[in-house]
């Protein structure tokens, strides 16, 4: 009996730990990962931090080929293949998706997730006439009261359970061997990942280090107890879906595996493990306090009595701008008492920098600081560097302010897109995004709706965009169930925590997005509460948050009453948002926003304008609308790259595939087709059109005959003087003057009424006058050449030369009825017009 | 309708000129406004015409024709010239009871060879009456493929607005369209049921016929979202007139000439 109950028992815990896979654990989304801190490197001199190189710092690339192993379902994974002889496996590229490498099948979807259980196949082309013919529907029901029973009888049985993924679930093995050098032994070495999709299991040397999920962040280990110098081996098994692919329902393709770089690197035993720097301008946004923050880890084994760490800034042109370093003990970084009361201060180093140079996104200036830790002999230990810029933002008085400066967020969603490669982007790709980014006169992006991989960060402080970082959370297909579930709390905060944690020091980001499209609830304000006490230098955005119950005028969400008001706040936003943010208002809902009495905070449109296809028609009033409210900061268009995966058709065709294309389920078709530029980075019609739109100096027409025309300045910080203006006078298509107004000064926001002086000329009958003007720039910018034109706008002068047309000669038509047409003879020609339409 | 254009022995168009009051829907039509439920009407309307009276007069070198369908009347009226040239004048009146249609024009089908493409209007890129801020009114000069424009998903493409001339020409031969006030016009190597129902441009076929769409208003594209009311157009850019007349001339064209001054001594 005694051992009845023993077998029962333990085939119910073994039941119980069957449906509780790690992968499928709402509370378990990490093991042994090491906290997230700001992206740096560690370099052996001051002088090499200084340079920003990576490939001279103390790391070791592990991208390029592994061995791959992968099934379909997870229950056939290779178990122990970590301490198992793999030369037979196929080689595969790292980083990349394995979808786009002839394993799986890539899945785009909107909403939804893609491992719901799905309606039967018949069903779903038409599921509501599918319902009605196999249920038991009543007839006449309103529309409303069919889907609501469709809901309850159908639907909500397809909603998936969390954390429990319901599809069978691809797993890719990697393995690969790399090279400890033999100056490492007194190293600490740190394993990292830019991202993987969606969870991963990693051993080194045949023992197991760790396990990871949220796969748009790095995910490091430390790995120093399990590497020898030498040879070693890294194993890493990564699950396509896991409980966090709940928290992944973006609207993306979908697609698995070690898509970002993977590195080693290290660092000696006591090191600057990470630093948080911050610069406060004054009153008049005229001096700074640098302010940084360093995180020492220190072995046991290491004394740092006399250690120091020292922090130098050198400015644009790598000159050293300090008089003396900014010098700090290392002992009272690491022994920093933490009082029982208040806080610590935050700028443990700190130095008032007189009238430095501001970053914008016009004026993307940065300097370098550059950390050096010293042992008791003033021997450099370790240096590492951050590009840092000079600005503050503000959201008060209902606008969005850089430097004191109202501004407005010409802005575009990006999501991570190569049309080879998928999800996994190259830098180049990167770099080339923020490039034609600039070109096209954006200012802004959000990364929707994820973190980059770092170095887009790098590019947009560099060429100047401002960023809204968005973390990876996103429950669409469960709207705002998780984030009221407190088992979910902390997947919640580890996104958002990390994500700050990474890009703290990025001068161009200027607002935290808590994610997409998940709902309301304390999870997204805990998150809130958390980036609002640790980085009070940024706004707090998430469009979810809607909604303020405790307001008078509130009316729930979905009611008559709620449906009655139309679309606009309800009637304002949680307190934990530092902006109104709505998506896809239309021009009318987004004016009764700019005029509601209860909205103090600025709006801005997270997405909108949708550009699929052909699309992103009346662009012009959606900006004439924020132009002329102060209260409106600007949107993001949805979105940047259509995502078209060239594919080749059956006769040797390329095209560009998108959802259902390769038997995909679900799927939602061309819906990711929505891009300003074409999947392959090209241009396409709407480019240009958005760039016009948003081109920084407006010019309109006085006075035309005499050549007068005002130029309206949309610039924050330059002056129009530091651009070159020209014009061009045509007849028809033919030039027929041109000229450069030089030195025309326009102080950024002020308008002026300018005179262009073309020389009277002799018409000719019946041609038309074109007089364009064109701004550009005046030098070599890094992201365009001379030459290259920001705004421009071609008039027709109000020339009369209309003479009377050319008589139209006929002589000898005759007609011909017939029984279909009535034929038309002249002078060498026939025709037939019909008596029909066809 | 002309349906048969002769000059010099050479066929001018394949197939007929004709009305036409509807586009290959884009997406914002389809999945976002539902054009094909809220206005099917306008799809098939130039068949469902019917030519109630037709006059020739030859003093004035003139066919007159008139169409129909339920209280919706169109007037066309040709008149002829020495060398095959033809002014063609529409004059549509909608029944207050008919909802909008999303283009109002006329199009034909063009030989082919036709691939010498040049226009006096917004160009280079397509651009539409709610999207042609940025494009500037010029000549340009290409092939029709130059100027076609290949969405991922293919559908309704290609327009130019403020068009005062369009030539299609084939060493320096073909023909010419100029608006009596500005076209919008576009030209298509394929026809319009093949792009609605191609899904990829792999499955876009040349056609015989270059469609030439000569229309004198169209329906912006809309920018808002795609899947609701709010893909339509904004007011101003929908067609919600119920009157509608334009005039536009064809000219064949059979040895080098100046198009420019063919315009010119037009107007």
């Amino acid at each position: 009996m005694k051992k009845l109950i023993i077998l029962v028992l333990t085939m119910c815990a073994t039941t119980l730990f069957a449906q509780n896979n790690i992968w499928e654990d709402a509370s378990y989304i990490a093991k042994n990962k090491l906290p997230g801190r700001a992206t740096s490197y560690s370099y052996k001199s001051a002088n090499d931090a200084l340079s920003g190189d990576r490939e001279i710092s103390r790391m070791i690339s592990l991208n390029g080929t592994w061995k791959f192993n992968f099934v379909e379902r997870s229950e056939d994974r290779p178990l122990d293949f970590y301490k198992q002889d793999v030369s037979g496996w196929d080689d595969i590229e790292v980083p990349s998706n394995w979808e786009m490498e002839g394993y799986g099948t890539p899945i785009y979807v909107n909403a939804g997730y893609p491992f719901r259980p799905q309606l039967p196949a018949e069903a779903q082309k038409d599921p509501i006439a599918w319902y009605q013919e196999n249920y038991d529907v009543p007839e006449g029901l309103s529309r409303q009261e069919l889907y609501r029973r469709f809901y309850a009888d159908v639907a909500s049985k397809n909603v998936p359970t969390p954390p429990v993924i319901t599809r069978e679930n691809p797993v890719g093995s990697y393995v690969r061997t790399f090279t400890i050098p033999k100056d490492w032994n007194d190293k600490k070495i740190i394993l990292h990942f830019g991202g993987i999709s969606s969870a991963m299991f990693v051993y080194v040397n045949e023992q197991k280090v760790g396990y990871s999920q949220g796969s748009r962040l790095p995910a490091e280990f430390d790995i120093t107890e399990f590497v020898k110098t030498g040879e070693n081996k890294v194993a890493v098994q990564v699950f396509r879906w896991c409980d966090g692919s709940y928290l992944e329902d973006q609207d993306h393709w979908r697609m698995s595996g070690i898509h970002r770089e993977v590195m080693v690197m290290a660092q000696p035993k006591v090191a600057i493990e990470d630093f948080f720097v911050r610069t406060r301008l004054d009153a008049n946004y005229q001096d700074a306090l640098l302010q940084i923050r360093p995180t020492i880890t220190r072995g046991a084994e290491v004394d740092t009595k006399d250690w120091t760490l020292e922090a130098e800034l050198y400015c644009p042109q790598n000159n050293k701008l300090l008089e003396e370093p900014i010098t700090k003990d290392v002992n009272a970084i690491i022994y920093e008492g933490y009082p029982q009361r208040d806080n610590v201060y935050f700028g443990l180093l700190e130095e008032k920098i007189t009238s430095p140079e501001l970053w914008s996104a016009e004026k993307p200036t940065l300097y370098t600081v550059v950390l050096t830790l010293k042992d008791a002999e003033g021997n450099a230990v370790e240096a590492r560097s951050a590009k840092i810029g000079f600005r503050k933002t503000e959201t008060k008085n209902g606008q969005l302010y850089v430097n004191g400066k109202s501004i407005k967020l010409y802005g575009v969603n990006r999501h991570d897109h190569d049309h080879k490669r998928g999800k996994s982007v190259t830098r180049e790709d990167m770099e080339n995004d923020v490039l034609l980014m600039k070109r096209f006169n954006f200012n802004a992006v959000r990364t929707s709706h994820y973190p980059n991989d770092s170095y887009f960060y790098d590019m947009c402080d560099k060429y100047g965009v401002y960023v809204l970082d968005e973390a990876n959370i996103e429950t669409h297909g469960l709207m705002g169930y998780l984030t009221n579930q407190s088992e979910w709390h902390m997947a919640f905060q580890d996104r958002v925590v990390r994500m700050v944690e990474r890009d703290k020091n990025h001068p161009s980001i200027i607002g935290w997005s808590l994610g997409n499209e998940s709902g309301t609830g304390p999870n997204h304000a805990a998150a809130a509460g958390w980036v609002r006490d640790f980085d009070p230098t940024r706004f707090i955005h998430y469009e979810g948050a809607q909604g303020q119950p405790e307001h008078p005028d509130y009316t729930a969400y979905g009611s008559e009453e709620f449906r009655s008001k139309g679309r606009t706040a309800n009637p304002t936003d949680p307190y934990y948002v530092d902006v109104i943010s709505r998506m896809y208002a239309n021009l009318e809902d987004l004016e009764a926003l700019a005029n509601s009495p209860y909205i103090s905070r600025p709006i801005v449109e997270c997405e909108y304008a949708h550009a699929m296809g052909n699309s992103l028609g009346n662009f012009q009033e959606y900006w004439d609308l924020m132009h002329s409210y102060p209260n409106l900061i600007g949107g993001f268009i949805w979105d940047w790259i259509d995502q078209g995966i060239l594919t080749t058709d059956e006769n040797g065709k390329e095209f560009y595939a998108y959802g259902g294309d390769f038997g995909d389920k679900p799927n939602d078709n061309n819906f990711c087709i929505n891009g300003v530029i074409a999947s392959d980075r090209t241009p396409k019609p709407q480019t240009w059109e958005a760039k016009y739109v948003m081109q920084p100096v407006k010019i309109t027409a006085v006075d035309l005959e005499k050549g007068l025309v005002r130029m309206l300045s949309r610039f924050s910080f330059a002056n129009l003087n530091e651009y070159k203006v020209s014009w061009t006078l045509s007849e028809d298509a033919t030039q027929i003057q041109s000229g450069i107004l030089h030195g025309l000064s326009l102080n950024p926001e002020a308008s002026t009424v300018v005179e262009i002086p073309f020389k009277d000329f002799s018409t000719k009958a019946n041609a038309e006058y074109w007089l364009r003007i064109s701004i550009q720039l005046k030098e070599d910018k890094n992201w365009a050449k001379a030459g290259h034109e920001l705004a421009k706008q071609q008039f027709k002068l109000p020339i009369e030369t209309e003479a009377p047309a050319k008589e139209m000669v006929f002589d000898n038509i005759s007609f011909n009825d017939t029984e279909d047409q009535i034929v038309v003879s002249g002078k060498d020609f026939t025709m037939g017009i019909g008596k029909k339409v066809v | 309708m002309i349906e048969r254009y002769e000059k010099g022995g050479e066929q001018q168009i394949i197939s007929s000129l004709k009305p036409y009051f509807w586009r290959p829907l884009t997406d914002n039509d389809e999945r976002g406004w539902r054009v094909q439920q809220r206005i099917p009407i306008w799809e098939n309307l130039p068949e469902m015409l019917n030519v109630t009276e037709m006059n020739a007069d030859a003093s004035s070198g003139s066919i007159s024709v008139e169409l129909g369908y339920q209280e919706l009347s169109l007037k066309l009226n040709y008149t002829f010239a020495n060398d095959g040239i033809v002014d063609v004048k529409f004059d549509l009146s909608i029944p207050d009871e008919m909802p909008e249609p999303i283009r109002v024009g006329m199009n034909m089908g063009v030989s082919a060879d036709l691939q010498e493409m040049s226009f006096y209007g917004k160009g280079p890129f397509e651009n539409y009456s709610d999207r042609n801020g940025a494009a500037d009114i010029d000549i340009y000069k290409g092939t029709v493929d130059d100027f076609y424009y290949n969405y991922t998903k293919p559908q309704e493409s290609s327009n130019h607005t403020c068009v005062r001339w369009l030539a299609l020409t084939n060493n320096n031969s073909g023909l010419m369209v100029l608006g009596e006030t500005p076209l919008q016009t576009s030209v298509w190597p394929y026809t319009a049921e093949n792009i609605y129902e191609a899904q990829h441009p792999t499955e876009l076929e040349k056609a015989d016929a270059l469609t030439v769409n000569i229309s004198h208003k169209m329906a912006g594209v809309g920018g808002n979202d795609s899947w609701s009311i709010n893909a339509r157009p904004i007011e101003k850019y929908r067609l919600l007139k119920k009157e509608y007349s334009y005039e536009f001339r064809l000219v064949p064209l059979s040895k080098a000439k100046d198009l420019q001054q063919i315009y010119r001594d037009k107007k």
